[in-house]
C-alpha cells in the first residue's frame, strides 16, 4: 500500500476547487446562455444580433466606455502623485496617511454613494439634470480611487532607491527620472489599477442610478434589466460576454505597454 | 499536547454540528412565504412570530415560517422557476405578486386554487371556505374586480393602490398637477421624477399621448359607469406600434425636463424638498406624507384627471403548496386587528374593511376633536386613552362621532396642547367630508363619512373617491413580444441616441491611436532608434567636451 504523500502542491486543491466552482463554471454558463436562443434553446447568435442592431445598446456601450475611460484616467491622475508622495516621503512614515486614503474602501459602497449624493446636493450639483454625467463621474472616481492608489503605492514603495540615484548620477533631472525611470518601472501597478477600475465602472449602476438620478444608463444597467425585467437570461449573458471580450481586449493592449519580464506580477495572464 | 488540542477541536466541531442534526430530525410544519420587501408588519408587532405562536395555541402543532422577500415581480418569477422541484412542485407555499404577474402565473398553470363554495351569506360573492376572515371582511369592490377578471379562484387581494403624483403644494399648483401634462411644464423643470420602470412610466406616457381622447370620454360617458371605465381601460392598455412610438418621442422630449428616474428614493427626496413632484404609488405617497409631516412639510397626492393605473398585490399558492397551512396563515392575517397592523406598517390600502378599520382610518387620517366625558379612575386613564385636565375628563374622537358637529364646512376643533397642558380651541378651519362608503359598503353602519382638512392627503390617497377609482384601470399582462417592444422603447429613452456615423468615427480614431502606439513600441523593442534620442545623445557628448 502506498502511503498518501502530502506535497506542497496539494495546498492548492481548495483554491482550484473554488476557482472551478465559482469562476470557471459560471463563465461556462454565461457562454452557454449567450449562444442559445431564448425561445427554442438551440444554438444561435440571435442575442448578439439583437445587441448589435439596437442603437440604444450600442450607445450605452459607448457611453459606458467613455465613462470608464474617463474615470480610470482621472483616478490615475489623482492616484499616481498621491501614491508617489505616500511612498517616497516621510508623510506616511507610520502608515496613517495611507490608512486615511484606504479607509473609505471599508465603508459600505451604497452608503458611501448615498452620502456623496447629499454632499453634491448641498453644493448645488443637482440643480440641473445636465450635471448628471459629472456627478456620476465624481462618484465613480471617489469610489474607485482607493483601488488605484493601493497597487501603485505597493509598486512604488518597493522601487529600488539605487536605480533613482543611478539615474541622477547619469545626469537626468527630476522630471527625466520620473518619466524615464519611475513611471516605466511602476507600470505593473498602473496596469493592475486599470484592471481594477475599468470593468467595475462599466457595470456598477448603483452609482449611476443614485448620483445620475437614473439619467445615465450604463451597460451594467442593461444587463440587470435583461435579467430582472425582461426575464431574458440569454440576452443578458450575451451583453455580459461582449463586455468581457472588450475588457480582455483593453487588457491585452495595456499589457503591451509593460516590459516582458514583468508579466509575472500580473499572474502571467497576458 | 497536540493530541489534546485535536481532541478539543473535535469536541468543538461535534457541538457545532449538533444543532444542525437536531434540526433535521424535527419534522415540524414549515410554511414558506415569499413577499415583497417591507410588506408585512414586523416592527412593533411581528406578524410572523404572532402567527407561529397563535398556530401552536390553536392547533397544538409547531410551525416555522420561512419568510423571504423579493424586489420585483420578475425576480420572484425567476426564483420560483429556479427552485422548482423535479415533480413540478414549487418550493414556496405563499407568494404575493402583482396582478399582471398573477395573470401570467394563472395562464401558465402555476397556481393552486382556493377552496370556494357558492354564495351563502347573500352578498353575491363566493365564499372562501378556509379563509373565513377574508370572505367576511373583504371589500365588495375588490371581490367584484377579482371575480370580474377571474383571478378570484387563484388569488386573494393583499394590498391595492393607484398611481398618481405626490406633490408639494407650496410650489406646485393643483391645476397643473392634476393632469399628466405637468411633466412637460417648464416651471417645474428639474423638480420632477418619474418611475425607472417601463410598465409604470408607460402609463404616464399614454396618459399624455392619449390625454385628449381620455378627456373627451369624460364628456361622452357617465363617469361613474362601467362603460367609461372600459373605454379608459382600452386607451391605457394601448400597445400598438404607433402609440409606443408616440410614447418614445414624448418621453425622450420630456426627460430633459425631469430631475431623473427612481423607484425608491422619491419618498425621501420629496420629504427633504429635493423634489416637488414625484410619480408615485399611492402607498408610497402616504408614506412620503407621513415622513414629510415629521419634517414639517405638507405633501399632497392626486390621481390625474385623465385616468390612471390601479394595481393589486395578491396572495397566490404555487403548485405543490401546503394549502391548509397557507390558508390558515392568510386567515390569521385577514383578521381585522391584524389587517390594521399591516395597514399601519405598510401604508398601502388593505382590501379588508369593517368597523375597526374604519375607526382606525378616521382616527389616523380624519380630523379628531376632544369632547368632555364622564370621570374615570386615574389608573384607567391611560388604558382608556382619556385626558384629564384640571378636574375635567376628555376623550379624543373622530369628528364624525362628535355629537356637537353640525356639518358646517368651517369648524373649531378642540385639542390638547402637551406643552402648556391645556385644552386649546383651534380657530375655525375648513372641513371637507370624504365618504368611504363605496369601498367599505355594508361592513360599516352609517354614511361612512370621514372629515378631513384636505382632500388630497393620506385619507383620499388610501381610499379614493368612487369617481377616481372608476377612472383607474389595470394594466394587462404583456406577451413577450409586446414587452420586448416596450422595453426597446424604454432603453432608447433612457440611453439616448448616438448616430452610427459618430460611432464609426470614434471606433476608427481609437483603432488608429492604438495601432500607432503598438507599432511604436514594437519598433522600439526591435531596436529602431528614433531621431530624438540621437540628438539628445549628441548634446551630451558636446557638453562633456566643453567640460
Amino acid at each position: 500500500m502506498t502511503a498518501l504523500k502530502f506535497s506542497r502542491k496539494h495546498l492548492g486543491i481548495p483554491y482550484a476547487l473554488f476557482m472551478a466552482m465559482f469562476v470557471v463554471f459560471p463563465l461556462l454558463l454565461i457562454i452557454y446562455y449567450a449562444f442559445t436562443d431564448p425561445e427554442t434553446g438551440s444554438l444561435s447568435f440571435v442575442n448578439f444580433i439583437d445587441f448589435f442592431t439596437s442603437n440604444a445598446n450600442l450607445t450605452a456601450l459607448f457611453m459606458s466606455f467613455a465613462l470608464a475611460i474617463l474615470t480610470t484616467a482621472i483616478c490615475l491622475l489623482i492616484a499616481y502623485p498621491t501614491a508617489y508622495i505616500l511612498a517616497r516621503t516621510d508623510i506616511n512614515r507610520n502608515g496613517v496617511m495611507l490608512l486615511l486614503f484606504i479607509l473609505p474602501m471599508w465603508i459600505n459602497f451604497v452608503l458611501r454613494t448615498a452620502a456623496m449624493k447629499e454632499l453634491l446636493y448641498s453644493i448645488g450639483m443637482f440643480n440641473s439634470n445636465k450635471l448628471s454625467f459629472v456627478n456620476t463621474l465624481i462618484g465613480m472616481v471617489y469610489d474607485y480611487l482607493p483601488f488605484t492608489i493601493l497597487p501603485i503605492y505597493t509598486v512604488l514603495e518597493k522601487l529600488d532607491k539605487n536605480v533613482l540615484e543611478a539615474s541622477s548620477d547619469l545626469g537626468a533631472n527630476g522630471l527625466q527620472t520620473l518619466f524615464k525611470v519611475t513611471i516605466p518601472l511602476s507600470m505593473p501597478g498602473i496596469v493592475s489599477a486599470i484592471t481594477m477600475v475599468l470593468l467595475p465602472t462599466m457595470t456598477s449602476y448603483v452609482v449611476s442610478d443614485t448620483l445620475g438620478n437614473g439619467n445615465i444608463t450604463i451597460i451594467g444597467k442593461l444587463i440587470e434589466n435583461q435579467f430582472s425585467v425582461m426575464y431574458n437570461w440569454n440576452a443578458g449573458s450575451a451583453i455580459a460576454m461582449i463586455l468581457l471580450v472588450f475588457i480582455f481586449g483593453t487588457m491585452l493592449i495595456t499589457g503591451k505597454f509593460t516590459e516582458k519580464d514583468e508579466t509575472a506580477t500580473r499572474g502571467g495572464l497576458w | 499536547m497536540k493530541k489534546i488540542f485535536s481532541l478539543i477541536l473535535c469536541g468543538i466541531l461535534c457541538f457545532a454540528f449538533l444543532p444542525l442534526s437536531a434540526c433535521k430530525k424535527d419534522e415540524g410544519l414549515t410554511l414558506n412565504v415569499y413577499n415583497w420587501e417591507d410588506y408585512i408588519a414586523c416592527e412593533d408587532y411581528d406578524m410572523i412570530a404572532e402567527f407561529e405562536s397563535w398556530y401552536e395555541e390553536e392547533y397544538g402543532e409547531e410551525v416555522t415560517v420561512n419568510y423571504s422577500t423579493f424586489g420585483t415581480n420578475e425576480n420572484m418569477y425567476n426564483e420560483l422557476k429556479l427552485t422548482q422541484k423535479k415533480n413540478g412542485d414549487y418550493s414556496y407555499d405563499l407568494v404575493c405578486p402583482s396582478e399582471y404577474m398573477i395573470q401570467k402565473m394563472i395562464k401558465e398553470n402555476m397556481l393552486e386554487s382556493y377552496e370556494t363554495v357558492e354564495d351563502q351569506n347573500g352578498d353575491g360573492f363566493k365564499e372562501y371556505v378556509n379563509i373565513p376572515n377574508y370572505t367576511e371582511n373583504v371589500a365588495p369592490y375588490i371581490q367584484n374586480l377579482f371575480e370580474k377578471n377571474s383571478w378570484d379562484e387563484y388569488a386573494v387581494c393583499f394590498n391595492w393602490g393607484t398611481m398618481g403624483f405626490t406633490y408639494n403644494p407650496e410650489f406646485v399648483a393643483f391645476e397643473d398637477v392634476e393632469s399628466w401634462s405637468v411633466v412637460t411644464k417648464n416651471e417645474y423643470a428639474n423638480k420632477i421624477t418619474i418611475k425607472d420602470s417601463v410598465r409604470d412610466s408607460y402609463v404616464l406616457a399614454l396618459g399624455y399621448v392619449n390625454g385628449d381622447k381620455l378627456l373627451e370620454l369624460k364628456e361622452n360617458y357617465d363617469i361613474t359607469s362601467a362603460e367609461y371605465n372600459g373605454e379608459v381601460h382600452k386607451l391605457l392598455n394601448d400597445f400598438s406600434n404607433e402609440s409606443i412610438e408616440k410614447a418614445r418621442v414624448f418621453l425622450t422630449e420630456t426627460r430633459k425636463n425631469l430631475y431623473g428616474f427612481e423607484v425608491d428614493s422619491g419618498k425621501q427626496d420629496m420629504a427633504s424638498g429635493k423634489l416637488w413632484i414625484n410619480f408615485a404609488w399611492s402607498g408610497d405617497a402616504v408614506y412620503a406624507m407621513d415622513i414629510a409631516e415629521e419634517a414639517g412639510t405638507n405633501l399632497e397626492y392626486v390621481v390625474p384627471k385623465e385616468g390612471s393605473n390601479i394595481f393589486f398585490d395578491g396572495w397566490v399558492m404555487p403548485k405543490g403548496a401546503n394549502k391548509e397551512l397557507a390558508q390558515a396563515f392568510l386567515n390569521f392575517m385577514y383578521r381585522e386587528d391584524n389587517a390594521i397592523e399591516n395597514l399601519d406598517y405598510i401604508c398601502y390600502s388593505s382590501p379588508i374593511v369593517g368597523e375597526d378599520v374604519f375607526e382606525y382610518v378616521s382616527y389616523n387620517y380624519g380630523l379628531t376633536t376632544l369632547i368632555e366625558t364622564s370621570p374615570v379612575p386615574d389608573e384607567q386613564l391611560e388604558e382608556l386613552e382619556i385626558i384629564k385636565v384640571g378636574n375635567k375628563y376628555y376623550e379624543e374622537v373622530p369628528l364624525s362621532l362628535d355629537p356637537n358637529y353640525n356639518g358646517q364646512s368651517t369648524y373649531s376643533l378642540t385639542y390638547y396642547d402637551e406643552e402648556s397642558e391645556e385644552i386649546v380651541v383651534d380657530e375655525e378651519i375648513d372641513i371637507f367630508a370624504h365618504s368611504v362608503k363605496h369601498f367599505f359598503g355594508d361592513s360599516i353602519e352609517g354614511n361612512g363619512i370621514v372629515y378631513t382638512d384636505s382632500l388630497n392627503r393620506q385619507l383620499v390617497a388610501m381610499y379614493p373617491t368612487e369617481k377616481t377609482m372608476n377612472r383607474c384601470v389595470v394594466m394587462e399582462h404583456l406577451e413577450t413580444e409586446q414587452l420586448k417592444k416596450l422595453n426597446n422603447m424604454w432603453d432608447s429613452v433612457k440611453v439616448g441616441y448616438m448616430s452610427y456615423k459618430t460611432m464609426l468615427i470614434i471606433v476608427c480614431v481609437v483603432i488608429l491611436i492604438v495601432a500607432g502606439m503598438i507599432t511604436f513600441i514594437i519598433l522600439k523593442k526591435k531596436g529602431v532608434v528614433f531621431a530624438r534620442r540621437e540628438r539628445h545623445y549628441g548634446k551630451l557628448i558636446k557638453s562633456e567636451r566643453i567640460k
